[in-house]
C-alpha cells in the first residue's frame, strides 16, 4: 500500500521527521499569531526550503499549513481574535466559553474536532486522489482548458461580495503571469526592456508582497488596534470545565461528521478556502441544532463545527492539485510552488513520477495531525500565553524586515525586493478595495498553464473552438463554470431582495 | 458618503490604467506567421478586453451610486493614517532596497528595523536601538553566515564576510 511506503520514506532519515515536527511547531505559532497567516509564514519560509531535500521541504510546508489551521483557533478562543481567517467562526462560540472560564474545554474541543476533520480529509486524499488521477491522466488540452476556465470562474465569482471584483482579481493574476517568455513561441511579452522580467515575475517576491508585506501595510494604518492588553480570563477550577466529557463528545459527533463533509467538498473547489467552509458548517450546525438558543453564548457544537470543517479543507485542497494541477487553496498553491522549485511535475502523473515522495508527504500530514493533537490538547493554553507576551507592535516591523531577507534569498537580486515592495502595495490596494488576493495569486500560478492548454487545444483540431463542445468532459466543466456564475448571481439577487424587505419592514 | 462606490470608481480607474500600460505593449508582441490558431497576442488581448469591460462596468455602476449620494469623494480625517504611517513605510521599503545597494546588509537592516518599529509606535532606546541591532545581527548570521547567501556588494561601504563566516560554516559542517 502506498501509505506504508510513505511512512517508510518519512522515517527513512531524520530530516523529514525533524521538519515535520518543526513545521507543526511553526504552523501552530504562526496560526496562533493574529495577522500572521499560514500563507504568510509559508511565503517567508519558502526560501529556506531551497537548501533542503525534496521530501523534507514539502513536509515542512505542508505541516505548517495544517498546524496553522488549528493554531488559529487558540487566540480566537482565548483573545476573541482569530489567528487565521478560518478561525473566525470558532471565535463566535470559543470566546464566550473563555469568558465563562471554560477555555480549557473550548481548546480541547477545537483540537478534537480539528484532528477528526483533518484525518478524514487526509485519508480521502491518500486513498482517493490516486484513483481520480487515473481518470485525470486521460484528459487532454481541451479538457484542461475547460478545467482552468471552471476554476477561474469559481475563483472569481464565488469568493467575496462582488463577482466583478472577483473576476477582475483573477484576470489581473493571469495578466501578471503573462509577463516573460511566451510558453509556446518563447517570444518576449511585457518585459518593458527589463532583463529581470524575462523569466516572468518571480513567485516568491510576489507571494511575500501580496500576502505578507500588504498585511504589514494594512496593520500600520490601523496601529491603534495593535496596542492593548491580551490578558486571558482566569480558568474555572471545576475539572469538567477544562475537558470535553464523553456526553459532550457524543452530542457534537454528528455535527463534526457533517461539518467534515462540508469542509472536504469545499476544500476540493479551488480558491474557496477554509474561511468559507467554517461559516457554512457553523451556520448549518446552528440551523440543525436542538438548542440553537445556545449559539452565540458558548455552544460547544459551534466550536466543533467550525474547527472540523476548516481543518477538513486541508487534505482536500491537495486533491485538485495532485490530480489536475489546480491548487485548491493558497496554501496548496504555495506547496505547488515548492514542488516546482524541487522539480516535481504537478498533475496526475505525480503518482507515478514521484510516488514515494507524494506518499511520504501524505504520511507527513498524518504525523502532523498526531503531533498537533498531542501538543494542542495539553499545550494550547501555554501557546496562547507565549503569544500574548510579544507585543503586536513589534511583530509587524520584524515581519517587514524578514520579508526583504526572504525575498533576497531567492535569486540574490535586489530587483526582487523592489518587485516585492510593489506587490505589497498592490496587495494593500486589493485589500482596501475588496478585491480577492487568493484569486489573484491562484490565477497567477495557473495563468501560463491555462494559456498553454488553450493554444494546444486550438492547434490540435481544425474545428477551432468547437473542440470544447465536441469533448464531453470539456463541455461538462464549461457548463459547471457557467452554472457556478448563474447560482452566484441568483444568490446575490436573493440577498438583495431580503435586504430590501428587511429595510422596508424596519420602516 | 458611499465609500464603497467611491472606492469602486478608483479601483475601476486603476484597472483601466493597468490596461492602458499593458495594451500598447501587447501590439509589440511578435506574431509568428506560421503560428496556427491562437497567436502569442490573442490570449493577452482577450484578458485585457475582459478587464476593460469589467472595469468600465464597475466604474459605471459605482458612478451611479456616487451620483445618488451627492458625489462626496472624501471624508475628513481619512487621509491622516495613510499619510502619517502608510506612505512612510512604503517609502521605507524602497529606501531599504536602495541602502542595501550602497551599504550592504547590516547597517540598512538596522536602520530599516529601527524606523519600522518607530512607525509602528514603538519608543525608547531598547526598542529602537538594542532590539534592531540584535535582530539584524541574528538575521545576518542565519542567512549570510549559516545559509551562505551572497551579500550585494555596496557601492559606498563594501566588505567581504567570507573570511569570518567560512570557518563558521565549516565548523557547523555546511
Amino acid at each position: 500500500m502506498g501509505i506504508i511506503t510513505g511512512f517508510e520514506t518519512l522515517f527513512s532519515g531524520w530530516q523529514p521527521v525533524f521538519f515535520a515536527i518543526l513545521g507543526t511547531a511553526i504552523g501552530l505559532f504562526a496560526g496562533a499569531t493574529p495577522g500572521l497567516s499560514a500563507s504568510a509564514a509559508i511565503s517567508l519560509l519558502i526560501p529556506v526550503t531551497y537548501y533542503m531535500e525534496t521530501l523534507p521541504a514539502l513536509v515542512f510546508i505542508y505541516t505548517i499549513s495544517k498546524a496553522a489551521s488549528f493554531g488559529g483557533s487558540i487566540p480566537a478562543i482565548l483573545f476573541n481574535t482569530p489567528g487565521t481567517p478560518q478561525a473566525s467562526a470558532t471565535q463566535l462560540e470559543g470566546f464566550p466559553l473563555t469568558q465563562q472560564g471554560k477555555q480549557g474545554k473550548a481548546l480541547r474541543m477545537a483540537v478534537i474536532a480539528s484532528a477528526l476533520g483533518d484525518t478524514f480529509s487526509e485519508l480521502l486524499l491518500i486513498f482517493g486522489a490516486a484513483y481520480i488521477a487515473v481518470y485525470a491522466a486521460q484528459m487532454g488540452p481541451a479538457e484542461y482548458t475547460a478545467v482552468y476556465f471552471c476554476a477561474f470562474i469559481i475563483l472569481g465569482s464565488v469568493i467575496g461580495e462582488s463577482i466583478t471584483k472577483g473576476l477582475l482579481s483573477t484576470l489581473l493574476g493571469i495578466l501578471i503571469a503573462l509577463i516573460g517568455f511566451d510558453p509556446i513561441t518563447a517570444e518576449e511579452r511585457y518585459t518593458f526592456n527589463i532583463d529581470y522580467l524575462l523569466d516572468g515575475v518571480a513567485l516568491v517576491p510576489l507571494l511575500l508582497g501580496v500576502f505578507v508585506l500588504s498585511e504589514v501595510f494594512v496593520r500600520v494604518t490601523d496601529r491603534g488596534s495593535l496596542i492593548g492588553d491580551q490578558a486571558i480570563a482566569p480558568p474555572s477550577t471545576k475539572p469538567e470545565d477544562n475537558r470535553v466529557t464523553w456526553a459532550e463528545f457524543k452530542e457534537c459527533a454528528p455535527v463534526m461528521a457533517r461539518s467534515t463533509g462540508y469542509g472536504t467538498i469545499i476544500g476540493m473547489l479551488p480558491g474557496i478556502g477554509a474561511a468559507v467552509a467554517c461559516f457554512v458548517a457553523y451556520a448549518e450546525a446552528k440551523r440543525t441544532s436542538k438548542h440553537p438558543e445556545r449559539f452565540g453564548k458558548g455552544a460547544l457544537e459551534g466550536v466543533a463545527a467550525a474547527e472540523s470543517s476548516n481543518n477538513a479543507t486541508s487534505g482536500a485542497n491537495l486533491i485538485p492539485l495532485l490530480t489536475l494541477g489546480i491548487p485548491g487553496s493558497t496554501a496548496a498553491a504555495l506547496l505547488a510552488g515548492v514542488m516546482l522549485i524541487h522539480g516535481i511535475t504537478i498533475g496526475p502523473s505525480v503518482f507515478v513520477t514521484s510516488h514515494d515522495t507524494i506518499y511520504g508527504l501524505f504520511a507527513g500530514g498524518l504525523f502532523c495531525i498526531a503531533t498537533y493533537s498531542i501538543v494542542g490538547y495539553w499545550g494550547s493554553g501555554v501557546i496562547g500565553r507565549i503569544i500574548a507576551l510579544v507585543p503586536a507592535q513589534m511583530i509587524y516591523p520584524l515581519i517587514f524586515v524578514i520579508c526583504y531577507v526572504a525575498a533576497y534569498a531567492l535569486r540574490q537580486a535586489l530587483f526582487d525586493l523592489a518587485v516585492m515592495t510593489v506587490f505589497g502595495l498592490v496587495g494593500w490596494l486589493m485589500k482596501r478595495f475588496d478585491f480577492s488576493v487568493p484569486a489573484f495569486v491562484i490565477a497567477f500560478i495557473l495563468g501560463n498553464g491555462a494559456e498553454t492548454s488553450l493554444r494546444q487545444a486550438m492547434m490540435l483540431d481544425d474545428s477551432g473552438a468547437l473542440i470544447f463542445i465536441q469533448r464531453p468532459i470539456a463541455l461538462t466543466f464549461f457548463a459547471f463554470g457557467f452554472l457556478a456564475i448563474f447560482l452566484r448571481l441568483r444568490q446575490i439577487r436573493r440577498h438583495k431582495r431580503q435586504r430590501l424587505m428587511e429595510g422596508s419592514l424596519d420602516e | 458618503m458611499d465609500k464603497t462606490a467611491r472606492n469602486d470608481v478608483i479601483a475601476g480607474l486603476m484597472v483601466l490604467a493597468v490596461v492602458a500600460v499593458f495594451g500598447p505593449a501587447t501590439s509589440k508582441i511578435f506574431i509568428d506567421p506560421r503560428d496556427p490558431g491562437f497567436s502569442a497576442q490573442d490570449f493577452p488581448i482577450g484578458v485585457l478586453t475582459l478587464m476593460t469591460v469589467l472595469a468600465l462596468a464597475l466604474c459605471a455602476r459605482a458612478a451611479v451610486r456616487l451620483a445618488q449620494s451627492g458625489w462626496q469623494l472624501y471624508e475628513a480625517g481619512e487621509a491622516g493614517p495613510l499619510l502619517r504611517y502608510l506612505v512612510p513605510i512604503i517609502a521605507l521599503g524602497f529606501l531599504y532596497v536602495w541602502l542595501l545597494e550602497l551599504f550592504q546588509y547590516l547597517l540598512p537592516t538596522f536602520l530599516a528595523l529601527s524606523a519600522s518599529l518607530a512607525i509602528f509606535g514603538n519608543r525608547g532606546l531598547v526598542r529602537l536601538v538594542v532590539i534592531p541591532a540584535i535582530v539584524a545581527a541574528i538575521f545576518y548570521v542565519i542567512f549570510y553566515g549559516v545559509f551562505g547567501l551572497n551579500e550585494p556588494a555596496g557601492t559606498i561601504l563594501s566588505y567581504n564576510n567570507d573570511w569570518y563566516f567560512r570557518p563558521f560554516r565549516e565548523f557547523l559542517g555546511f
